[in-house]
Formats: structure tokens, sequence, C-alpha cells
């Protein structure tokens, strides 16, 4: 009976200790939640600046508004920027290279009409083709090419 | 004799079968052409059985030009060629230098393949050398 009185005492006295810890860790932790915030660094995110700091707010504010400026262009501008042509393949030819091209084109067309190409006349024809700009050089080959592939023309590359 | 003469006939005659036995796989690749109807098509063949084919038609290669443009510069453009059997022709350029490359790799026994698309642009160029293009002796 003297035992249990004893084991009850302790008890008791534990848990008034205990009351008065966690009391203890409450004011610690309610002092903590409102003591003033130190002064943000200049580098610090808008987000991070105290609203007791008129200063830092004032810059958090022309932060936002130069972010909703650079927005609002992003918004306008288009989604993709236009492919900037290639100047050696997409120039256009001069007066002179359209002419040169047009002879090609009628070589081609005349070997056509006769309906074969022996190889020397194939060698020339090559020749003209390589004085040509890069554009129409393409296209002569490609037309003769056809031309071949078809059988309008009859040879040898 | 005549019974050595009978020997010396059928050791001769083991002996060229006994080499032909061992002359390894040969493969003979005739050429093939094949025509779109846009214009495209492909061609394939071995080189060594196109030019010993029976006609004298089939052929298949490739073949690269350099030409002085007369502005201090060199045109560089590639072509490949090829005939079947029937005379039904394929042909292809190109001035991509990755394509044009691809021909240095072909050798006199090489099978060689080759497709173009509408525009007769050469689209693809392969080769394989193998022994069994070689031909048999």
């Amino acid at each position: 009976m003297r035992a249990a009185s004893q084991l009850m005492k302790t008890l008791m006295t534990l848990s008034v200790l205990q009351t008065i810890g966690i009391g203890l860790l409450v004011v610690h932790a309610f002092r903590e939640e409102h003591r003033p915030a130190p002064t943000a660094p200049a580098a610090q995110s808008p987000a991070s600046v105290s609203s007791a700091d008129g200063a830092s707010q004032a810059d958090a504010e022309r932060l936002r508004a130069i972010l909703r400026e650079e927005l609002a262009q992003e918004h306008i501008r288009p989604v993709q920027e236009p492919i900037q042509p290639d100047p050696v393949h997409s120039r256009t030819p001069s007066p002179a290279e359209l002419q040169q091209r047009d002879v090609v084109a009628q070589q081609i067309e005349a070997y056509r009409g006769t309906g074969t190409i022996t190889d020397a006349q194939m060698q020339e024809l090559q020749a003209d083709i390589a004085q040509l700009d890069a554009a129409s050089r393409r296209q002569m080959l490609s037309k003769l090419t056809r031309a071949l592939n078809t059988g309008e023309i009859k040879g040898r590359l | 004799m005549q019974m050595k003469l009978k020997q010396l006939l059928a050791v001769g005659v083991l002996a060229l079968g006994s080499s032909v036995a061992l002359a390894g796989l040969v493969m003979d690749q005739p050429v093939t052409v094949t025509l779109n109807a846009d214009g495209s098509g492909n061609a394939a063949g071995n080189m060594v059985t196109a030019r010993f084919s029976k006609n004298d038609v089939e052929f298949i290669g490739c073949g690269v030009r350099r030409i002085d443009n007369g502005a201090g510069g060199v045109v560089l453009f590639a072509f490949c060629q090829a005939a079947d059997a029937a005379n039904v022709q394929g042909f292809c350029t190109t001035d991509n230098p990755n394509l044009i490359a691809s021909i240095g790799d072909n050798d006199d026994f090489s099978f060689i393949t080759f497709a173009w698309n509408a525009a007769g642009e050469c689209r693809s160029i392969g080769n394989s050398t193998q022994s069994f293009y070689i031909p048999k002796k």
C-alpha cells in the first residue's frame, strides 16, 4: 500500500514536469514566429522580401512590373521565329545567272527533242551546269536526271 | 598404255573437280531497276555480274564530278546510274557531301545500291564488298 502511494507520487511529479516543459516549448515557438525577419540582401528574390521593409517592397513591385511587361511582350511575340533563309542557296539569282540557267535549260530541252545525248555532249552539258549558281545548278541537274529516268533522253551521266 | 592414260584422265578430272569445290561461295546479283510513278526509284546490283552478263546493256556504278566553275571554285557533285537486262535505266545526282563520300567506298567487286526521289536526287547510296561478288576463276 505504501509502495503504491510512493509510485503515484512519482508519476504526479513527472506529469507536472512534462506539462511545464510543453508550456516552455510553446512559448519559445510563439516568440520565434513573431520575431522580425532580417533585412533581405539585394540579390534575394522578390518573394522573400519582408513586407515590413518599405524599400524592399517597392523593389519587389518594380520587379513584378518588369516581369509583367516581359511576359506581355513574350505573349505578343510569335511562338516560332521565322527561319532565316540560307543566303547561299536561297538568294535570288542575278539576271545574268538566270540567263545562263535558261541557256542550259534550252540545251536539255534540245536533247529531249533528239532523245539522245552522247558521252561527249553530256560532259559539255555538265561543265555548263557547273557554271550556274547553286540553286540553278541543282535545278538543272534535277531536270536532266528526270529526263534520263523517264527515258526522254537516252544516255549516261 | 591405254590403261595408264585413263588413270591419268581420272586423276585430272578429280583434281579439277576438287578445285571447283574449293572455290568458295559465288553469288551473282544481276542489276535491278525500279521506277516509281512519281519519278522516284531505286537500283541495285553487283558490278561483276553486270559486267559479265550475257547482254550488252546491263551496268551499274557511281561517279564523282569536280568541275572548275570558272570563278575560282570547283563544283562537286556525284551521280549513280544503272540499267537492268531489259535496259530499264535509273539515274540520280547529288551534291550532298556525305552521300558523295560513300561513293569512295565502292570497290571493283562491290554490290551497289542507290535510291532517288521524284526530283532525281540521290537519297541513299550504299555498297557491299564481299568475296562472293568476286568472279569465278
